[in-house]
């Protein structure tokens, strides 16, 4: 009976009092955010707008296609035209991002299939919602995608050019996303999505939301002197700049990408020399690691202003990842983590 | 003859001098450079009070930079580079060919797969000595497995256990392949395992040291015990029998101590190509192939490789060259002058 009684015990002060603490800045738990997350995904996840007429098929779509050159850190635009000759009403999206923002603007029952990443927690904020749904094919299963017989498949600028050129072999309509890593482009390629499939109201809806999320989120944020200079520190030592999603992630919340102010343009590796002489005001570091233990048992990093003051934090490496609407929620996350104590 | 033996003593100690000054040149840049600015006199200093030559105060921050960052690095590259070289050598003296290193029984291969399984697993990312152990352990796995399909009947053969490490070399390469397909899934992983393949000395510690230091002495040391019989062996196994070697032994334990001193570099550096090929022909090229000599100064020749390797790489690129790249892109063409220039000289076997 002492026994039962000391091991409740045990467990009540665990669930009540450690597990928190333990988790708060680097266990499994989130940590408190200007805005709650669950509410602020859902918002992000179905958006509805004004209905627009559901003519004008066949449609003949004008648009800058965006594409990012990853050695000269520079976008290049080009004006292409693409006709869509009727509603597409069999919709495959074949990269995550796109998911996500279908996800949000397309009536479901429109998305008949989803690629693997897309129903993949580490890759993907609708994983539990898409493996549901279904079904799912593997990024290199072509012939699956055209066994499913869609009218419309959205590809990126990474997915493959022979996935590309058997989907033109089976006479399958594909349309060919450009850049995605930051708010602005996203914003552009939701609305661009949005004329191809029809739903121009909805995909106006969703960049709505987006800006009324950002400007909610940082009117939350505490007013500092001067603005936090975060790091993102991976397993291999690498950290992203300029051209990354953690750096629109931080513009975002107005936070400092450290990497970013010391010129770094996609990503790249430091030492923790290197590491000590940027000396962050706090660095990230993906929570499937060991990281974080590393960084603060590391000799050289326990001069650095971050591990003395215990401010090196673990985030799911799903949110960094982020090419859609989601990007909020990465920055609600970062923000909560940055100004822990003010929430 | 007098005269003769006097112009190769004198090789050898020039050779053995420019090494040295070499080393110890490299060494000082090694320490003193970095993202860190620290005044030179600051870092003698600081290694001075280390190595308790003196005492007096000094700075915390440098002290740490100097003592726990960049000295470990530095002799993790030196006891790499001298491995290799060191590997290279006996494996070229045991199977008479000027093309075989570390790799050709599938060890580096073997120990590649193994600190791949590591990463992939995240066994390397829980405890430092995960990767090195696997490194070290799939090493050992690798020969245990090479030498069993070459031996028939206790007899083991030269050409069998070349073709058979071949063959492990092809299979543990479409493996590590294969991890790393899986590991593409896993973005971070992925980008850890390429790094690492591509041979990185980034952020090693004493903890590195520790792991590759007992390795590169316990196997330099067993080298030397044998070092009489593998210049024998390097004649012919008849002349050596007739000698009194015990030939089985002398091989065995030579391909042993061999991969104990390649599964070591490779686990806590990566793959460093080129080293283990190289250094060897060049200094043979200038001393000749006699062992006793040949072993440490290649050693000293590819320790020398890699610490500048790693300082250009370190100091002078800054962009994300890793040394085992840079080894091979100089190492590569390098070979080739030498190979075009002293044709002659080369065959020797």
């Amino acid at each position: 009976m002492k026994k039962t009684t000391f091991l409740l015990g045990f467990v009540f002060i665990y669930l009540c009092v450690l597990h928190p603490w333990l988790s708060q800045c680097h266990g499994d738990g989130l940590p408190k955010t200007p805005l709650d997350m669950e509410t602020l995904h859902n918002s992000l996840s179905c958006v509805r707008g004004e209905t627009k007429s559901d003519k004008g098929w066949p449609r003949k779509i004008e648009y800058e296609h965006e594409v990012y050159d990853f050695r000269k850190d520079a976008l290049h635009q080009e004006k292409k035209t693409f006709v869509m000759t009727s509603k597409p009403l069999r919709i495959i999206p074949h990269a995550v991002g796109v998911s996500e923002i279908l996800w949000a603007i397309c009536p479901r029952e429109r998305i008949i299939a989803f690629n693997e990443f897309s129903a993949d927690p580490q890759f993907s904020l609708i994983a539990d919602l898409v493996r549901k749904r279904g079904p799912i094919f593997g990024s290199k299963q072509t012939e699956l995608v055209i066994g499913y017989q869609p009218d419309l498949v959205f590809t990126v600028f990474y997915s493959g050019a022979d996935f590309k050129e058997k989907l033109k072999q089976a006479k399958i309509r594909y349309f060919d996303l450009g850049y995605f890593g930051t708010i602005a482009s996203i914003k552009r390629q939701s609305l661009l999505i949005g004329r191809i499939i029809g739903e121009e109201g909805n995909a106006e809806a969703l960049v709505k939301t987006i800006d009324e999320k950002i400007q909610g989120l940082r009117k939350k944020l505490p007013r500092t002197t001067k603005p936090i200079r975060v790091l993102y520190y991976d397993e291999g030592g690498y950290i992203p700049g300029k051209s990354s999603n953690f750096e629109s992630i931080c513009n975002i919340i107005e936070v400092i990408n450290v990497g970013a102010e010391q010129g770094i343009q996609s990503w790249s590796q430091i030492d923790y020399e290197t590491l000590l002489k940027w000396d962050p005001d706090m660095i990230i570091v993906p929570q499937e690691s060991h990281l974080r233990e590393q960084l603060i048992a590391n000799e050289i990093l326990s001069h650095a202003k971050a591990t003395e003051k215990g401010k090196v934090c673990e985030i799911p490496g799903v949110y960094l990842s982020v090419d859609s609407q989601y990007m909020i929620l990465s920055a609600n996350l970062l923000a909560g983590i940055v100004y822990e104590e003010a929430f | 003859m007098k005269k003769h033996f006097s112009f190769l003593l004198r090789k050898e100690t020039v050779l053995s001098a420019v090494l040295v000054v070499l080393l110890l040149l490299g060494g000082f840049f090694a320490v003193s450079y970095g993202s860190w600015d620290i005044e030179t006199d600051q870092v003698f200093k600081v290694l001075l009070v280390k190595l308790r030559l003196l005492s007096g105060d000094i700075n915390d921050v440098e002290t740490t930079i100097v003592w726990d960052g960049r000295m470990p690095r530095l002799i993790v590259a030196f006891l790499v580079g001298f491995s290799l070289a060191a590997a290279g050598c006996i494996m070229q003296g045991i199977f008479k060919n000027p093309m075989a290193s570390p790799g050709v029984i599938g060890i580096s291969s073997g120990a590649a797969l193994g600190a791949v399984i590591a990463i992939y697993l995240g066994l390397a990312a829980k405890t430092l000595f995960a990767l090195p152990l696997l490194a070290v352990v799939s090493s050992m796995l690798t020969l245990v497995l090479v030498f069993a399909i070459a031996t028939s009947r206790g007899h083991t053969s030269i050409s069998t256990l070349l073709l058979a490490g071949i063959a492990l070399n092809l299979i543990f390469g479409a493996l590590t392949s294969f991890v790393i397909t899986l590991s593409t899934r896993e973005f971070d992983a992925g980008r850890v395992i390429v790094t690492w393949l591509m041979g990185d000395l980034n952020n090693r510690s004493w903890d590195h040291v520790n792991i590759v230091f007992p390795t590169t002495f316990l196997a330099y040391l067993g080298t030397l015990f044998f070092v009489k019989d593998l210049n024998i062996l390097m004649i012919d196994e008849e002349t050596a029998a007739t000698l009194g070697v015990n030939i089985k032994m002398a091989r065995n334990a030579l391909l042993f101590f061999s991969s104990l001193q390649t599964g070591g570099a490779i686990a806590v550096s990566g793959v460093i190509g080129f080293v283990g090929l190289m250094a060897p022909h060049i200094v043979r090229g200038l001393i000749g192939p006699d062992n006793r000599k040949l072993i440490p100064l290649a050693g000293l020749l590819g320790a020398v490789f890699v610490i500048y390797a790693d300082l250009f790489v370190r100091v002078i690129v800054k962009v994300d060259l890793k040394v085992g790249i840079l080894t091979s892109l100089m190492g590569g063409p390098f070979f080739l002058y030498l190979l075009i220039k002293h044709r002659k000289r080369f065959e020797y076997l």
